[in-house]
């Protein structure tokens, strides 16, 4: 029950971030959460909310979401081998990689649907994802409720 | 797990992936799944604070306008005498018009209902590539893809994407929106080419010939299929003409102040047959 309130309401404080800072995502930080302290089945169930939230938001045609968080899962589960997944480092690290994955799905996407690539904008964006990621997932980490930490997958 | 067993998941991924790519491009059942749940969950978490907001700034707003309120009442009573006027002339103009219309045998043109809609947020999330708004009107009001929007300055948009409550509408400023328009004096006719926020529109295929002048209003033919003939849409800003081409290099600017946008409206058909060549018989 507190897993799907502080679920609940990291994902509508995430649409609010969405919505005042364009073109960053604010459910990144969710997941590496997730996968440390939760079950995968929580973890998958997660993602398939924030995959329809972005897909359904976005403007783009289905697809950015499935590859943007398998990219994220694939990030962070080789970074547990190789880093020590609760260090700040590690996060700061992860948001330079989040970032320019961004830029590069972004107009892989853009290319495949023949749109126009507003590539200043999504510089920025890339910026604003790569800073915003670890002081999003710093916050919520430490606000992470104690009890729900009950799952921790050996590294 | 062994490099071997990682490759064998790696490419049956990406397999399933592409495989549901292409699907979806064709079929279109995910967007349309995912605008259903998505987008309608973040019209549900927006529409909240949005009113909230809006009521406390409009509390706010009033508080602060008493201040001048009797200089600004006299001002606004000189304007509506004057707009009486002009009125009654244009009203004049317009049933004239209508007889002309009708002794010529002209097609009655097709009815548009107006409806008001609120702007819930501007671009969402990291795949809002496109320069869009979010409205809080969807199927379930008769909000359908390709209903045209605009405010009381002119043309906004079109509904890209309609969600049961939410809608995404494309603004006109977005690279990939077109609107065929006609100048009001001269008018020469083209098509309106968004090249981003803060950027120019673009007229393209004006010809040589036309009389285009900096400064002129454009508005909608109609031709496109999609915005009814005679909605405002943009003032010429410059007007090139260059040689070995047949077009001239037309840059206008929009009439609406997007970012500034809070309400819009909705136009849409009365009666919307399948073929709309039937509005024609």
């Amino acid at each position: 029950m507190l897993a799907a309130l502080w679920w609940t309401i990291f994902t509508v404080c995430g649409i609010w971030g969405q919505a005042l800072v364009p073109g960053v995502d604010f459910f990144a930080p969710g997941m590496a959460i997730s996968l440390r302290w939760q079950r995968p089945g929580t973890t998958l169930i997660l993602t398939l909310v924030w995959v329809a939230i972005q897909e359904g938001a976005g403007g783009l045609a289905f697809g950015y979401g499935i590859l943007w968080y398998a990219l994220l899962f694939g990030l962070l589960t080789v970074g547990r081998w190789l880093l020590d997944p609760g260090s700040l480092q590690f996060q700061a690290l992860l948001g330079v990689g989040l970032g320019l994955t961004h830029f590069l799905l972004l107009y892989l996407m853009a290319v495949l649907e023949m749109r126009a690539f507003p590539l200043g904008r999504v510089a920025l964006e890339c910026l604003l994802q790569a800073l915003i990621y670890p002081a999003l997932w710093y916050l919520a980490s430490n606000l992470f409720p104690e009890r729900l930490k009950h799952y921790d997958e050996p590294a | 797990m062994n490099l071997k067993r990682l490759a064998i998941i790696l490419v049956a991924g990406l397999f399933l992936y592409l495989s549901l790519y292409t699907w979806n491009l064709r079929t279109g059942h995910l967007t349309r799944l995912s605008t259903y749940t998505g987008l309608d969950s973040v019209g549900l978490v927006l529409r909240p604070g949005k009113w909230v907001g809006s009521k406390t700034g409009g509390f706010m707003e009033r508080y602060v306008d008493l201040v001048g309120l009797k200089q600004q009442n006299e001002a606004l009573t000189e304007e509506i005498k004057a707009l009486r006027l002009e009125n009654m002339t244009l009203r004049e103009r317009a049933e004239a018009t209508a007889r002309v219309e009708k002794l010529l045998g002209f097609p009655e043109p097709p009815e548009w209902r107006r409806e008001g809609a609120r702007v819930v947020a501007q671009r969402v999330g990291p795949t809002a590539i496109l320069e869009t708004i979010l409205v809080d009107r969807g199927n379930l009001s008769g909000a359908v893809e390709d209903t045209p929007v605009l405010c009381t300055e002119g043309v906004v948009g079109r509904i890209y994407r309609a969600g049961m409550s939410v809608s995404t509408v494309l603004l006109m400023v977005d690279p990939s929106s077109r609107i065929a328009v006609v100048g009001r004096e001269g008018r020469a006719t083209g098509i309106v080419y968004g090249m981003g926020a803060g950027e120019p529109l673009r007229v393209k295929y004006v010809g040589m010939s036309s009389q285009v002048e900096p400064g002129e209003i454009l508005f909608t033919s109609g031709m496109d299929g999609v915005y009814p003939k005679g909605l405002p849409v943009a003032k010429v800003r410059s007007v090139r003409r260059g040689e070995g081409t047949l077009f001239m290099d037309v840059e206008a600017d929009p009439l609406v102040d997007i970012p500034r946008l809070e309400e819009v409206l909705l136009l849409k058909r009365a009666d919307q047959p399948e073929d709309t060549r039937e509005l024609w018989n």
